[in-house]
Formats: C-alpha cells, structure tokens, sequence
C-alpha cells in the first residue's frame, strides 16, 4: 500500500517535471524585427502534434524556412511572421483555431492543415468567410468545391496521369501493365482513375488486384503478377506499412514488375532494400539536384529529419504568398486576387506554378526511382 | 412487534448516503442563468464556437454519466449514436430542409432507436464483454457509413447548412444556445429520473439485477430505456456537431471521441452530474488552448494521468469529493465556525 | 383457507444429475409455511423455480389461480412474490431508505412525464412513498439507521433491511431463502417474532430453513424436501414424527 503510494508520487513528480520542461520550451521569437517595416501576419494551422503530426511538422518546417529567407533577403516592404496554431490532429480543434485565426485573431488568409478529415472543414469555414486558404491536399474535391482554396501541390487525378504519361512513353509493345490497389477510397479511387487515363493511352490493365489492407501476407497477389510478369505494376496504397510489405515480398518471390505508387511516407524505411527500384509519384523529392539539394538542406535546418514533399510544397506557398501579398495587398479580397495573379511563379521546390487558370497550382506531378540512398528524378525527363 | 436484532449503531459517526447541501440547487440556478447570458457578456465569435462545442462535449459526457453512472452499463459505443445524430442531421435538417427545431427532435428519435437496436444486441452482456461489444457496434455503423455512397462514403458531406427556427446553426450564439437548452433539458430529465421511481430502478439494476428482478423491476427495460435516452441525447450532440463543424464524415465514430469524453466522465466522476459537467468544460478548454500553456504534446499524456490519478486516489471521480465524508465533515466544521462567528 | 401458491410436479436437471425430481408444494393464504430439507436437498433451486429465478424443466406453478409456470422473477415479483436471497442481494452503495423504497417499485404507478420531469404528482406519490417506507422501517427497528448506507450496516440488520425491501412491496407471498443463516441465537429467536407478526398481520411466508427447530415452533405447515424429493408435507406435529424424516435428520440433533 505504502509502496504503491509512493511508486504513484513519484511517476507523478517525473511525469509533472517532463511536462513543464514543455513549457519551459522558449517560444518562437519572430525574425521580424524591423521597425520601419510593417510585419504581415498569416495563418497557419497544423497538426503539429497527435496522430498526423508527421504532417503538420512538414508543412510548419516548410513555412518558417521560407519565412526565414523572406525576412533575411528583405526583398519586400514588410515582414513576414506566421501564426502557427497546433490543432493537435483533432478535426473540432482545426476547425475551432481555423475560426480563431479568421475572426478573433483577424488574420487575412490561412495555410493548412494537411488531413482531409480536417481540411475540408476548416476549407468549409474560411469558404463562409470569404478567406482565401492556401492547401496542399491532394484531395480533387477541395478545389473544386470551394473556391477559395489555392492548391500548392498536385491532386490525385493530376499524379496519377503523369504516371501514366510516363507509361506511355516507356512501354514497349508487348509489355504489361498490372494495378494493384488497396480496396480503401484512395486506393480505389486511383485504380478506377488510372484504369480511365490509360484506356485514353490505349493500354488496358492486364490485371487488376484489390486487396484489403492491413495484411499479413500479399504472397497471392505476387503469385497472380509473377505469373504474368508485368513491365509496370501501378500501386493505388497509401499505408506505408503495406507497401513495404509488397515491395518485400515481390522481392523475395523474384518478381521483376518496376512498380510505381504513391508516396507512402515512411515505407522506404520499412521496405529497406526491396524498396531499391521503387518509382513514386509526388510533386518533389530531396535529389542531387541543386534547387532541391538546398531546399532539403533550409528544411532540415528547421528540424525535419527527412524532408518530404509536403515541406516542400508549404515552403513555395509562402514564397507565393509572400508575392501575392507584395502585388495584391494584405487584405484578404487583395491576397485572392494577388495569388490568382500567380502564373509561371518561380518557387524552389517548383518552377511551374499557375494560379492564373485555376486554382489547382501544378498541371503535373513528377516521379523518381530510390536507389538505396536518395531519389533520383526520372519524369520528366 | 420486538426486536432485539443487533443494537443499531447512531448516524453521526456512520458514513451517511450522499445528500445535496441546501445551497446547491441555489447556486446551480445562479450559474445555469450566467451561462445563458455568458454569450453576451464574452461576445467573440471563435470563443462563443468554443463554448457551444463545450456544451456539445457537455451533452455526450452527461450521456456517460446516464448510462455508466445510472445504470451501470459500462457502454463504449456512445460514439454510433453521436456519429449516427450527426449523419442523421444532416440528412434531415441539412438536405431534407426538415427546421431543426423539428429536425432535432427527430434527430433525438433516430439515436433513441439506435440506442435501443445497441442495447438489445448487447443485453445479455456484462462489464468488459458489454464494453468490447458496444465498441464492437460503434465499428459496424461506421462501417455501414463509411460504405454507403449516398452518405458520402468515406469523404462524408459537405456544404449543408443547419437551421433552427429559420437561423443558420453557423452562428455561434445561437447554436450555443440551442445545445444548452438541450443540456437544460438533460439535466432537468437525469435530476428527475434520479428522484423518481426510474431511478430507484436503474439503481437497483445497476446494484444488483437479481435483487431488482426479486422486487418486480424488468432490468432488460430499463437497461433499454437509459439506451434509449443516452441514445437520443448523444445523436442530439452529434447533429448540433455538425453545425459547429459544418461537415460530416466517418471520423465522426471515431474512438477519440469516445476515449476523451470516457476521460472527462470518469475525471468528473460517473455518479456525479456536477462533477462532469466541470471536468468537461475545464478540460475542453484546456485541450483548445494547449498551445497556450506549451502542453499539446501533452495533451493525451495528461488525460491518462488524470484517469490513472483519479482511479487510483479518487475512485469516484472530483464528483465524489462533494459527498466524502471528509469533505462533507470539513463543510460542517467550518460551516459551524462560520455560524458561530456571526451570531 | 385459500390456497395461494400451488406448485405440482416441478422437475429441474442439471446435466444428468435431478436437483429437484417431481415436487409438489401448497401454500395457504396468511400461513406461515416452512420448507425444510438438509444442506443439498434441493431447497434454493426448489423455490428458484417457484420464484422465476431459475427455468423449470417440468412441472407448473399456479400463483392465486393463475398458471405462472415459467415466468420470469420480476412478472412473478410484479404479480405479488417477492423474496429474499440466500446470500444477501441488496443495493450496497445505497441507504437503507432508498433500498427499501425501491421495493415498493410495483406499487408506483405514474407514467412517462412524470419520471422525466419531477412534477407535483411525482413529488406527492414519492412523498407518500417516503413516509410509509419510515413507517415500515420504524415497525422493523431501523428507522435509525434509514440514511446509512447498507454496506455498512452489522450482519444482521442487512438481513433485516432485505427482508424490510421484501414486505415492502406488500408482497401477498413473501419468500425467505435461509433467513437465518449466520444470525447468532438471540436473533434467530427476535427473528422468529417477526415472522409470526408479519404472519398476524396477514401475510402469507414460505420460509426455506435446514435449522428444522426453528419452523417447527412458528410454522403452520412444513413440507421436507430430501434429494430434491418430497418426502413428508403436513403440519409440524405429523411431519416431526414421520420416520422418514426422522431419518433425513439422522445424526443431527433438532436445533442444529
């Protein structure tokens, strides 16, 4: 009894002390510091902790790097200083902190969060409210039903049919395509996409194979594709962890299919070696490249580990921003209208960005191949 | 007739069931009138959206404190019927154009047969089987949602507006509002319930059901009825949700929500109304503004804490501190001093 | 004399063992009546069939002339039977008032808004329910104790505040399982009274007992289950000197 009181007192004293060595954390100080400069203030809201704080971490890393750059090359007449609102992976938090930043807090545009569950509320707010929100989603839907969004990143329809343009072009008579996807939404949802935008090419799938997620064992579906050994085998998945397993096993089994998928965040890590080969889709990847060595290099220096292509993408909508800003103005209907002013905009991440059409910012996504220690970018060529 | 059965011992010194102190329905009327006005005296926008979803947090707790507290039914699957009412209003309310000040009623009716669809397949169940199985339930209605293409599927739906009396729910005051006259009406139908005849026999169901039986009680109807209006007033807190976040999707069923309402019970302690209703406004404020006190790291950590904390040093919740005999001794000291000072 | 409780033929297996084989049991109105049997007999399952505790093989149960075989416990406890447990089934965490105004459940009948709103009717039947409820528990000798939690009460008087929930419902049959279980001399003798004033006042009782001494002074008919058989029924003078209970009893003086 004695015991277990004193055992509780202490585990209480440790977990008391971590928790205020939380708040002892210093708190950002804001880089603008000119006096004779006005300072712009915007939104950003992400789940910097919780279950998608992978996510949300990217998407601040890449904010105050830009931000950094901004401020230190003093090539505007203000300085830019982001409010950063952790809402904590919870959608009634996004929502609430996304209110908070329009109203209470005044701020004249907002950018993010990243999950869908928790976008597209806070979209359905800043929509209501006539506040232009720069995203970077990947989801057709946001852009398409609320117009105030600016998508600074390439949705599902636009990746999946750069990776078709890119069987297209290297596809040789005789050769197969193969689609495997998780019968989740995305997965289904990109194989029924790819299915379309390869009949437009004139290749019908050979084969396409659903399966459910989180298996043990992908060993059937291997067997189905070594049987009949594919060129491409078009992957519709998003669990990293099940991606890994495939690419293992296909390994294992000696298949020789190139597959193609999405960026999965984290499963080169967890496919190790079998993941040599493996081709992804995304708007960016850390490459030898110079632009992209340097951005890699500013992100990591914001603590990322890994820069990932949502770091990227949230790095070049400040920059765009920053420009709308400087063009339109600061007040919310100027910054709509400075972002939609935003065509062939130079970002480092990217060099193709167009708002001036519509609000879908990139036309294509780009794929590169793993070699073991970096990516190396294959289309386009 | 003689009784010689063993001498009973006095009262004073025995530990004596919990009984409310005079001032505390005064005191409750005081602050339920301050929270009716509070929207006014405190009127900025994103705030008044943070006290209507406390109220809606508030609602989805006191559900809790029916069911487990009351009845005794350790049920995990509030959230079907949160996620059901949410779904449910914005079918209704949103698409069907039916008023909310109908449309929630209905709301209210579709979680009540929710409810009670979850309570029969789950009555012959106990305890931990009664948890996993309720929680089993929850599963499966997502499921059927997250399936279903004219709900959305798993993207859910947008671009709907709730309305009540003719008023858009988007505005903050008045979906305040209209959640705290639901959680008037909560409280009003627990503090009666409690009182009356319903109450004595959840208590006996929840005591012992084989001594309930014995004295003509059905416990499989009553165990129905708390299903039932747990049910409604869960689905009520789900369709005002989605005023306050103006979409609905499948993570509407999520866990989370379960586990952080299941915190704030058993923190406010499952016996005790008041208790709840403190530890949810407390907590939910204190989960919005994390980042202020550098804690949203912390956040789940300290809401594990708590529960461990309170089921270890305070197993009937900060609730229960009101009607411990220490507390309640402590009261009556210092109640006497003050007495003794004044006159 | 009315018969209020007729039971014919019961029957319960439990795998292939026959707890109860074939008994019969009548109860008069306002008796005081007695089933005794030793430890093992069939007693508790005996009347768990009679009670709607436990299902009933074969057999019927005919409650003030209606057919009852097979109802659950709490329409038998509705229609009128209420009893009490072997092992004490009360409502611990609560006081004794509330435990015993909860076995008046039956007799409150007002409806839907009334338990969802407390409304002047529900104020006046509670009230009203409140006071006979002290009244009863005066009558018991716990008026003292009607705000204590029963968990904390001594042994004995949680036993009385069960039998106090029991008559309560004003039940028109009370059953007692083994009321004096555990009670020490002096209050088996105290509990004794009890039942016979409870029997004065109108009630009829079907008290299970193995201690035989006890029914044999306070009952008005006794029946002896052995082996989950009758084997003698009758008033307690004829059933004392029935050699086959004699020889159920073997080895076991009267006032074991």
């Amino acid at each position: 009894m004695i015991r277990s009181r004193k055992f509780a007192i202490t585990a209480l004293a440790v977990l008391g002390v971590t928790a205020l060595a939380g708040c002892a954390q210093p708190a950002d100080t804001g880089d603008g510091g000119d006096g004779d400069k006005a300072t712009f203030k915007f939104a950003v809201v992400a789940e910097e902790t919780g279950n998608y704080a992978g996510y949300g971490t990217q998407l601040v890393a890449g904010v105050k790097a830009a931000v950094k750059d901004i401020n230190a090359a003093g090539d505007y007449n203000f300085t830019l200083e982001p409010v950063i609102y952790d809402c904590q992976s919870d959608q009634a938090i996004c929502v609430q902190k996304t209110r908070q930043a329009i109203t209470s807090d005044e701020l004249p545009v907002v950018m993010g969060p990243i999950v869908s569950v928790n976008i597209v509320p806070s979209a359905e707010v800043t929509n209501r409210a006539g506040v232009p929100h720069l995203v970077m989603a990947v989801l057709p839907a946001l852009t398409a039903d609320y117009d105030n969004t600016f998508r600074w990143g390439t949705q599902n329809d636009r990746s999946n049919q750069t990776v078709v343009d890119y069987v297209e072009a290297n596809l040789k008579p005789g050769e197969d395509v193969a689609i495997v996807n998780a019968t989740t939404d995305f997965g289904k949802g990109g194989a029924v996409i790819q299915t379309e935008q390869l009949a437009d090419i004139g290749v019908t799938p050979a084969l396409t194979i659903g399966h459910d997620p989180d298996q043990a064992d992908y060993t059937p579906v291997i067997t189905q594709l070594k049987e009949l050994n594919p060129r491409y085998v078009l992957l519709s998945d998003s669990n990293p962890a099940d991606v890994a397993k495939l690419l293992r096993q296909a390994k294992e089994l000696g298949l020789e299919s190139e597959w193609i998928g999405a960026d999965a965040s984290g499963s080169i890590d967890l496919a190790g070696a079998a993941a040599i080969g493996y081709k992804t889709v995304s708007p960016w990847y850390p490459t030898e490249e110079a632009n992209s060595a340097s951005l890699a290099e500013k992100l990591q220096a914001q603590g990322i580990e890994i820069p990932g292509w949502i770091a990227a993408m949230a790095y070049d909508a400040t920059l765009g921003l920053a420009e709308a800003v400087a063009t339109g103005g600061t007040t919310s209907e100027e910054i709509w209208s400075g972002l939609e002013g935003l065509s062939d905009f130079d970002g480092l991440a990217r060099g193709d960005w167009d708002f001036s059409k519509d609000h879908m910012g990139l036309k294509s996504s780009t794929i590169a191949t793993w070699n073991g220690t970096g990516y190396e970018s294959v289309w386009p060529n | 007739m003689t009784d010689t059965l063993s001498p009973a011992t006095t009262g004073a010194t025995g530990r004596r069931a919990p009984s409310a102190g005079n001032l505390l329905p005064i005191i409750g009327v005081v602050v339920a009138a301050v929270a009716v006005v509070l929207p006014i005296l405190v009127d900025d926008f994103a705030f008044n959206y943070l006290m209507s979803y406390t109220v809606i947090t508030c609602i989805l707790a006191l559900t809790m404190h029916l069911l487990m507290g009351l009845a005794g039914v350790f049920s995990l699957g509030q959230a079907a019927m949160f996620g059901a009412g949410a779904y449910a209003a914005v079918v209704i309310i949103g698409q069907t154009g039916i008023d909310g000040t109908l449309g929630l009623f209905l709301v209210a009716a579709v979680g009540a047969v929710i409810g009670i669809l979850m309570g029969l397949v789950t009555l012959r169940t106990t305890d931990l089987y009664l948890a996993l199985t309720t929680l089993a339930f929850g599963y499966i209605v997502e499921n059927l949602v997250r399936n279903s293409d004219w709900l959305g599927g798993p993207q859910g739906i947008t671009g709907f507006d709730i309305t009540f009396a003719g008023s858009y729910l988007d505005e903050p005051k008045l979906l305040y509002w209209v959640g705290l006259g639901f959680l008037y009406l909560l409280i009003v139908i627990i503090m009666s319930v409690r009182r009356s005849k319903v109450g004595r026999a959840l208590m006996a169901t929840r005591e012992s059901p084989i001594a309930a039986r014995s004295i003509g009680i059905d416990t499989r109807r009553y165990k129905l009825l708390a299903f039932g209006v747990a049910g409604a007033f869960a689905a009520v807190a789900g369709g005002l949700y989605t005023a306050y976040a103006l979409v609905v999707d499948p993570s509407v069923f999520g866990i989370d929500l379960t586990l952080s309402v299941l915190a704030i019970a058993i923190v406010g302690g499952l016996r005790s109304m008041p208790g709840i209703i403190v530890v949810a406004i407390v907590l939910t404020y204190f989960r919005n503004s994390a980042e202020t006190f550098g804690a949203s790291q912390y956040v789940l950590l300290i809401y594990g804490l708590l529960i461990v904390l309170t089921l270890r040093f305070l197993p009937q919740g900060l609730g229960g501190l009101l009607t411990s005999p220490r507390v309640l001794a402590a009261t009556r000291s210092i109640r006497a001093r003050f007495h003794g000072g004044t006159q | 004399m009315t018969v209020i409780l007729e039971a014919r033929g019961l029957t319960r297996k439990f795998g292939g063992l026959t707890a109860v084989d074939n008994a019969d049991i009548t109860v008069d109105e306002h008796a005081l009546h007695g089933l005794i049997g030793p430890n093992g007999a069939g007693k508790t399952t005996f009347v768990n069939m009679i009670t709607g505790v436990d299902s009933i093989d074969g057999g019927t149960v005919t409650f003030e002339g209606k057919d009852v075989t097979g109802l659950r416990s709490f329409h038998m406890a509705s229609l009128g039977m209420a009893r009490s447990f072997q092992t004490s089934q009360l409502f611990e965490e609560e006081s004794v008032l509330s435990n015993v105004m909860a076995g008046r459940h039956r007799h409150i009948d007002y409806g839907f808004p009334h338990t969802f709103f407390y409304t002047p009717k529900t104020s006046r039947v509670e009230r009203a329910n409140r006071e006979r409820c002290m009244a009863l528990l005066e009558q018991l000798n716990l008026a003292d104790d009607a705000k204590r939690l029963v968990a904390e009460l001594p042994y004995g008087r949680r036993r009385l505040v069960e039998m106090a929930r029991a008559i309560a419902s004003e039940p028109s049959l009370l059953v007692l399982d083994e009321p004096a279980a555990g009670l020490p001399g002096s209050d088996v003798e105290a509990l004794g009274e009890t039942l016979v004033s409870l029997s004065k006042n109108g009630y009829t009782v079907l008290i299970i007992e193995h201690n035989i001494g006890l029914l044999m002074s306070i009952c008005d008919g006794l029946t002896v289950l052995s082996e989950g058989r009758v084997i003698a029924d009758g008033v307690p003078s004829v059933v004392r000197a029935d050699p086959q209970v004699i020889e159920a009893y073997i080895g076991r003086s009267d006032d074991a």
